[in-house]
């Protein structure tokens, strides 16, 4: 069965890294609808087949030189035809429904979407990558080194009983106030770094929390996702009615990583997830 | 005249009292349930902190706008005049937008309400520049300057908001929470300035209000009684546009309170100024903060709330089409 697959997909990629008419294999052109997908090819070594990204692609720094073609969510569908694709890759929900995408499908552009949602779908769509862009070799060797380092981590934060897991709050926007629900990649990275999101309990992946609910969840620490910048843990921590919450008592609302660790479901997010373990955990392992 | 002033007292002292019941029932009820004794016993550090801060929120810009509504429909003489009647709601919201989109807003909390108050500023003076005709502001030349300045903000803002989508969702997002409406409030200082500002205009148009009561009367009769006409709507417009200002600063677009409350103060009351003023103000200060308390109770399942500018239609609409029901003649004036 696996080898089918990895037949199919040397097939496929075989197929779509076609030959000019004296002979010479051309490079893919790939254009990425997220951020994400931008990295994972970047990571795996497509970077050069890179065509086309939005204006929210900003990692790698190579990345900022490609052709923009609109912004995450909002890609115009003009400008990617005009890149001539091969291959239009995106993830994130509802990409499937966006006019622009729907019309790439019409004109027959091959068009794949992947889900990021949890950490295995963040691996598979490496790997799917992979197969896409025939880097299959770099793409099971990155997803490997990550499986690794995640399975390091888990190692030191498995046991850990509910009871000692430091409550964390995520702020992923503040005005308003937008957490992360069951449905989100970001529950499971502050689990797989040894803590318990206070708002894993609320449905959908970023819903909107009112202030009070979270002081009275009372989280032990807080950190903010929409700004590396110091005074946001003092505006946080200055907030009426949040004084006495334990993470502002403590002084442990953490606005040094940065947000794209933690925010952007690509290979970085490991980075984010053990950045936070050690923050969580300052005098080692539990 | 005296009883009719016992009267006028017992009205305002009745209503007073109804809003110090509702503040209180809504200090006790929110997103989360949180047993009365224990809420109180933890003090101002907490939920009753915020929970407090956003009643006495709603007590300001209720009070704000139903006094801005009052204001505008006595000097305009329009029973559809509303605080955002003279474009100021426009004005704000594309100051809002800007605040926002420059990603400005996230640098400090002040950023916001100060660009929301500086549109609204410079709407409220060019359309009094506008509508100024040879040293007089004609009340038609007013409505009609502010409905097209507003249009021409409302244009601006929609320009803003279609490229902004090319760029970012999520401050979409945010210029669209922003005109919602909602009376969440972090910092006490913006809250301490909005009350300071708005109890100055109530007081000084509490203490003005005879002067409405001369103003509906038609600018010519009301001339003929003594009355500064141009002087006085000159203090009205700026007086109702700051209120009005201050509000859409604070807490972005709030419908309905600013129209309704002072015509149903209007029709339980009469159209004496000096009663229905300060009786709309507290009234509004009432719907206000019931309609927020809806808003902050009716999703509590999902841990989130509702914009309180969603509420307020819901709930004033069916209360306002059941009074016009019952008093099928009304004199608005």
């Amino acid at each position: 069965m696996a080898i089918v697959a990895v037949l199919g997909a040397a097939l496929a990629a075989s197929m779509l890294a076609r030959r000019t008419p004296h002979g010479a294999t051309r490079h893919l052109r790939v254009v990425s609808l997220s951020p994400n997908t931008t990295e994972i090819l970047f990571a795996i070594g497509a970077g050069g087949d890179v065509v086309g990204v939005t204006a929210s692609c900003d990692y790698p720094p190579e990345a900022r030189s490609v052709t923009r073609i609109g912004g995450y969510g909002c890609p115009n569908a003009e400008k990617i035809l005009a890149l001539r694709p091969d291959v239009v890759v995106g993830a994130g929900e509802g990409m499937g429904a966006l006019p622009a995408v729907r019309l790439l499908v019409q004109r027959g552009i091959p068009v794949r979407l992947f889900e990021h949602e949890s950490f295995g779908a963040i691996l598979e769509l490496t790997r799917r990558l992979g197969e896409a862009t025939g880097r299959q070799e770099n793409a099971r060797r990155l997803v490997a080194s990550l499986s690794a380092r995640l399975a390091a981590l888990d190692e030191r934060t498995r046991n850990v009983p509910e009871a000692k897991r430091p409550r964390v709050y995520v702020e992923v926007w503040n005005d308003p106030i937008m957490s992360i629900g069951s449905h989100s990649f970001i529950t499971e990275l502050v689990r797989r770094a040894g803590g318990a999101s206070v708002t894993a309990d609320l449905p959908g992946d970023y819903p909107r929390v009112a202030p009070e609910l979270v002081v009275e969840r009372d989280p032990q620490v807080i950190l903010t996702g929409y700004m590396n910048d110091p005074a946001q843990a003092a505006a946080v921590a200055r907030r009426i009615g949040w004084g006495r919450v334990a993470a502002a008592r403590d002084g442990r609302i953490i606005t040094d990583i940065d947000p794209d660790l933690l925010l952007r479901p690509g290979p970085r997010l490991v980075d984010g997830a053990e950045q936070l373990f050690r923050r969580l955990y300052p005098e080692g392992a539990p | 005249m005296s009883t009719k002033r016992r009267k006028r007292t017992h009205t305002i002292v009745a209503l007073g009292l109804v809003l110090v019941a509702v503040a209180a029932c809504a200090v006790f009820v929110g997103t989360v349930w949180v047993p009365p004794g224990e809420l109180l016993a933890r003090g101002l550090g907490g939920t009753l902190g915020i929970r407090l801060a956003r009643v006495a929120l709603g007590i300001v810009v209720g009070a704000a706008l139903s006094v801005a509504g009052v204001i505008f429909q006595a000097v305009l003489r329009n029973p559809l005049a509303e605080p955002y009647v003279l474009g100021v709601s426009s004005g704000a919201g594309l100051g809002a937008a800007v605040a926002i989109l420059t990603g400005w807003s996230v640098v400090s909390i002040w950023v916001l309400p100060a660009g929301a108050f500086a549109g609204a500023l410079l709407t409220m003076l060019l359309v009094e520049r506008l509508a100024r005709i040879g040293g007089r502001l004609p009340v038609h030349a007013l409505l009609l300057a502010g409905v097209v300045v507003g249009a021409i903000c409302g244009s601006l803002l929609m320009f803003l908001v279609s490229t902004a989508s090319m760029e970012s969702s999520r401050r979409l997002h945010d210029i669209v929470w922003w005109l919602l409406g909602n009376l969440q409030i972090s910092d006490l200082s913006l809250l301490a300035a909005t009350a300071g500002v708005v109890a100055a205009g109530v007081a000084l148009a509490s203490v003005l209000s005879r002067d409405l009561n001369l103003m509906v009367l038609g600018e010519e009769p009301a001339a003929h009684l003594g009355l500064g006409v141009e002087r006085t709507k000159i203090v009205f417009f700026v007086l109702g546009s700051m209120l009005a200002g201050v509000s859409v600063a604070a807490c972005g677009l709030i419908g309905f309170v600013g129209l309704i409350v002072p015509h149903t103060m209007r029709m339980i009351l009469g159209p004496d100024h000096r009663t229905l003023l300060p009786a709309s103000a507290l009234a509004g200060a009432v719907f206000l903060v019931a309609a927020d308390t809806v808003a902050r109770t009716v999703l509590a399942g999902s841990g989130t709330e509702l914009p309180v500018g969603v509420v307020t239609a819901l709930l004033g609409g069916p209360f306002f089409i059941a009074l016009l029901r019952k008093r099928r003649a009304v004199a608005w004036m």
